[in-house]
């Protein structure tokens, strides 16, 4: 309890009793109390569960397990699925920080800037992709797709281009589910910048229009600025989310291939768990992956933090 | 004091009575790939007509999303919780795994008790459910891949219609034609998540996938090196042949681009009903020279995961049942897979008003004599096998490598995960 | 000036035309009759529109069980996910409860837990306790979520210190400060959080693949993998059917939401 008063060093007119009681560590672990709950029950349980499997060879079902140490562990090192899966979610990751963290500001800012009714319009619009399911937008980009006739190709035979087999071509694969994320996923970011956008009192706008600002600099001194933390939140989630967001493409458009071209570790952990059933081994490629993006998160989460303070 | 003890004579007669098992109502589980346009009315129709002749047994069929690859996922998560289904469709490339890994009923025993049902199905048929000299299920469907194609391109670029290439050398004769005049790519065979066609290919140029023994991968042997050299130059080198996803390479027959399409029969009332504008024809898929014609059979055994032994019995029951004339007769109606008794197609009480009027079911019929078993990998990592086999045909049509070089490696890797 | 606006609207239209086309496609395959789904000439519209997919769809699956279902489980689940970031949140950026950082790193280090590691145990977990095919068993795992208490904490944050002081000194208790300052400051975030919370809520499909199989406890997703078989044949025109039917409910939420931030931004004046 003195330690939360200590805490409060910097308010000291908030010394009073009522203040002590009201940031009590006692009743800010309450709030705290439902999210620790479920998430060690639904999230860290199943996790330290799944790092215990993982070293063991099992398939869930069979009655006989063996423990085998480190095993899953080295030959998920050695195996090239696992390397091709980590390389290309780094090509989508990077991929997809660029296009749905700066495209979709981009049009959250263009969208401010009409009237209000087309406003409207556009922002439904744009919206649009995020609202179907991912499933069915897979299905639909299968056409979009198609080599021969597909809309993609068809275009770039009318520009004089050859499209590529998109979806069985080892070049191409990877960068065809990276397309179909990014367009269903940006919509996400896009309603954050909106919201974001909306926050910003109108004051400051006015106040820095009163010292003579023209429209490039209010977006870069105020706009900017002022949605750093949204940025932030969007830049780290896209990030961390990336693989999530590649499975169900992958699943559904090539399936990992061809010959993992387009494997990635989202893809993969399922691969090895619901495809071959080695629910040890896939459990080790979890871990691993869980612990590569911690790490890296971490590493940005700190980097960021940095810049925002010193840039106060 | 009569009265009483009638009273409890007859209490303990129905007690019997009911613990013989006649009034006793067991519910089972049926797990199903059939959507509403394979099958789904079918399997409706088969649970209503069986719970009429069995009143004590309900059957709550479940349809399973993911073909048999996602039935098997659904399967094995199910019996990790200790609640399987009573009974389910095994695709055959996935029958080792299941037979080998998951807890199931074996069903010599019915042999026994049951020899009736068992005449009439032909060996090889019921051979498809035999691993290592058990019979682990039933085979229940059954398909064969037949060559669909499009009458329309065949005329339009000067050809004869109605006769279509029987050998891949006349394929690839006519194919060239086909590119040269129409444009259209001329042949594709199926790419999906397994290696179906592949294995029809080995089969027919007189290889096998996997060796007698089950120790060596038949992939690297020269019939199946020569085969998927074959495909590869298709696309390569003559680019008669088409590379795309299976779903992509359905998708272009069916609107006109590709003139021939090897794929399963399951799909016939598919193609029936999609194609535009053009007729769909089938036959047999191509030989290899004078080589007997041979493909793999695909389709899926049923195979018993109850636990319960009134549970088991009522799904021996039910297997009995789609397995008869009768229900056989409305399985193949309604998925174009081919009744495993063969008589049935030939007998008008039952299958051949519909053969007749399916013209291209008779491609399949043609084909079902020289049927040869989709052949699954044995041990704890045959589904990793499978994926192996996938990788190397996708990398073997991108043409970047020569076939030969590809098969031996993935030969290599494959033969190292098969039990020793 | 004028130039410019015009240039916007060029930048959004282009940009609304590329996104739009899948849905497009999407709904006029909906409305395509069979033999014109496959037609091998690229029709942006169907030459005889027909509302045939739409009856079959309906009829097929039971569609309207299903969208219950979906709707049930969607809204249930993003209140209760709005509800627990919110109360996390807070504590952490508000209330500043001692540890909160390490508290705030590991729910947010679930968003990196891979979805297969967490669904096969929560999956048992459920079984044990005969929950399967509940409602219960679709909403309970899912009401906590790293990426809402990432966001509000950032939200929180973000807050001028003076409008929590004041509600210090006016002698509100945590609980109503909470819910009398910085809930309604913030409702453009938690209005647009929730309304992604709905949308990946509806649109879900391997929790309830496992979880909820049964015929009539299906929700939307796994209920429109019935026209999906890629053995028999995918039926394209009652699938992008079903689909187009399954948008209106969370194209809706957004419209919603949309229009009651907009409009109480309106009312109460650009910000309070």
């Amino acid at each position: 309890m003195m330690e939360a008063t200590a805490l409060d060093a910097a308010t000291a007119r908030s010394r009073t009793r009522a203040s002590r009681r009201w940031r009590g560590a006692v009743v800010g672990h309450l709030y705290l109390a439902p999210a620790i709950v479920l998430t060690g029950l639904f999230v860290y349980w199943p996790l330290v569960a799944s790092t215990v499997l993982s070293f063991y060879d099992w398939n869930l079902v069979s009655p006989m397990w063996a423990a085998v140490g480190w095993q899953n562990y080295r030959e998920l090192i050695a195996s090239r699925a696992f390397w091709m899966s980590l390389v290309n979610t780094g090509k989508a990751a990077a991929a997809l920080t660029v296009l749905t963290v700066g495209v979709p500001l981009l049009l959250a800012l263009a969208v401010q800037r009409v009237g209000p009714r087309w406003r409207d319009l556009y922002r439904v619009v744009l919206f649009s992709p995020t609202v179907i399911s991912m499933a069915i937008a897979c299905a639909v980009w299968l056409w979009i797709f198609h080599p021969l006739y597909g809309v993609l190709n068809t275009t770039l035979r009318l520009v004089g281009l050859q499209g590529p087999a998109w979806l069985s071509s080892s070049d191409s694969a990877i960068w065809a589910i990276i397309l179909v994320t990014v367009w269903k996923t940006f919509g996400f970011n896009f309603v954050l910048y909106i919201a974001g956008l909306l926050t910003i009192p109108r004051e400051m706008y006015e106040a820095a229009r009163v010292d003579g600002a023209s429209e490039r600099q209010l977006v870069w001194h105020v706009t900017l600025p002022l949605l750093a933390p949204t940025t932030l939140f969007v830049f780290l989630s896209t990030f961390i989310l990336s693989p999530q967001n590649l499975f169900i493409p992958t699943q559904i458009l090539t399936q990992g291939g061809p010959n993992e071209a387009s494997n990635n570790v989202g893809y993969l952990v399922y691969q090895l768990g619901f495809e071959y059933f080695r629910v040890g081994y896939a459990s080790a490629a979890a871990t691993l992956i869980f612990l590569v993006f911690l790490v890296l998160t971490a590493l940005q989460f700190y980097l960021a933090e940095r810049r925002i303070h010193y840039g106060r | 004091m009569r009265f009483r003890q009638g009273t409890v004579l007859l209490v303990a007669v129905l007690g019997l009575a009911r613990s013989v098992g006649a009034a006793e109502p067991v519910t089972i589980e049926y797990w199903h790939i059939n959507s509403p346009t394979f099958g789904g009315p079918a399997a409706k129709e088969l649970v209503q007509l069986f719970e009429a002749k069995h009143p004590n047994i309900k059957v709550v069929e479940k349809f399973q999303p993911g073909v048999y690859t996602g039935l098997m996922q659904q399967l094995q998560v199910s019996l990790a919780a200790k609640r399987p289904p009573a009974v389910a469709q095994i695709g055959y490339n996935l029958t080792a795994y299941a037979a080998g890994q998951f807890p199931h009923v074996l069903l010599d025993k019915y042999r026994k008790s049951d020899p009736a049902f068992f005449k009439g199905i032909p060996d090889n048929i019921m051979a498809l459910g035999v691993l290592g000299g058990t019979l682990h299920g039933i085979p229940f469907g059954v398909s064969t891949p037949v060559m669909y194609y499009n009458a329309d391109l065949f005329k339009a670029a000067g050809l004869n219609a109605d006769q279509p290439p029987q050998t891949w050398d006349e394929l690839q004769r006519q194919g060239a034609i086909i590119r040269q005049k129409t444009g259209k790519l001329a042949v594709y065979l199926q790419q999906p998540n397994d290696e179906w066609i592949d294995q029809t290919l080995i089969w027919g140029n007189g290889g096998r996938p996997l060796s007698e023994d089950g120790k060596r991968i038949g992939w690297d042997a020269p019939e199946a090196m020569e085969a998927m050299q074959m495909w590869q130059d298709m696309v390569n080198k003559s680019k008669i042949a088409a590379n795309l996803t299976w779903e992509e390479g359905l998708q272009a027959f069916l609107s006109g681009h590709v003139a021939m399409c090897l794929t399963t029969i399951g799909r016939q009332e598919h193609m029936r009903r999609n194609a535009t504008g053009f007729q769909v024809r089938a036959v047999p898929v191509p030989r290899f020279g004078s080589k007997p014609l041979a493909t793999a059979t695909g389709g899926n055994v049923l195979m018993i995961f109850a636990s319960d032994p009134a549970q088991e019995k009522a799904a021996w029951e039910w297997i009995k049942f789609v397995l008869s004339p009768e229900g056989a007769t409305i399985w193949t109606k309604g998925t174009g897979y081919l009744p495993p008794r063969a008589e049935l197609a030939n007998d008008p009480r039952y299958l051949k008003p519909f053969f007749d009027e399916a013209p291209l079911m008779k491609a399949a019929l043609q084909t079902f004599p020289y049927a040869k078993p989709w052949v699954s990998f044995p041990g704890p990592r045959g589904l990793e096998i499978t994926k192996i086999l996938i990788k190397a045909r996708d990398e073997v049509l991108e043409g970047k490598r020569p076939a030969e070089l590809i098969l031996k490696e993935a030969a290599q890797q494959a033969n190292a995960l098969l039990p020793k | 000036m004028g130039a410019s606006a015009r240039g916007v609207h060029v930048l959004l239209v282009a940009a609304c035309l590329l996104v739009v086309f899948p849905m497009f496609w999407m709904f006029s395959t909906a409305l395509k009759p069979p033999p014109e789904i496959f037609a091998g000439t690229f029709r942006l519209w169907p030459s005889a529109a027909t509302l045939q997919n739409f009856t079959t769809a309906l009829t097929q699956v039971p569609m309207l069980r299903l969208f219950w279902n979906s709707l049930v489980v969607a809204a249930v689940v993003t209140a209760a996910q709005i509800l627990t970031s919110a109360l996390a949140a807070y504590a952490c950026a508000i209330l500043r409860v001692p540890g909160q950082r390490v508290w705030f790193a590991l729910f947010v280090a679930t968003m990196m837990v891979p979805s297969q590691v967490t669904m096969i145990p929560n999956y048992l977990l459920i079984a044990r306790f005969e929950l399967l095919n509940t409602y219960t068993a679709l909403i309970v795992p899912q009401v906590v979520t790293g990426y809402g208490i990432f966001m509000l904490r950032q939200t929180f944050k973000n807050l001028p210190t003076s409008l929590v002081e004041a509600g210090i000194l006016d002698g509100a208790s945590s609980w109503q400060v909470l819910w009398r300052i910085v809930v309604p400051t913030t409702r453009t975030a938690l209005a647009a959080l929730s309304v992604l919370f709905f949308i990946n809520t509806w649109n879900q499909y391997l929790w309830p693949l496992l979880v909820a199989n049964d015929k009539y406890m299906r929700t939307l997703p796994v209920g429109m993998q019935e026209f999906v078989s890629l053995e028999g044949g995918t039926n394209w025109g009652p699938l992008m059917a079903a689909a187009t039917m399954a948008i209106v409910p969370a194209l809706l939420a957004y419209v919603v939401a949309q229009r009651y931030v907009l409009e109480s931004f309106v009312t109460a004046g650009l910000k309070d």
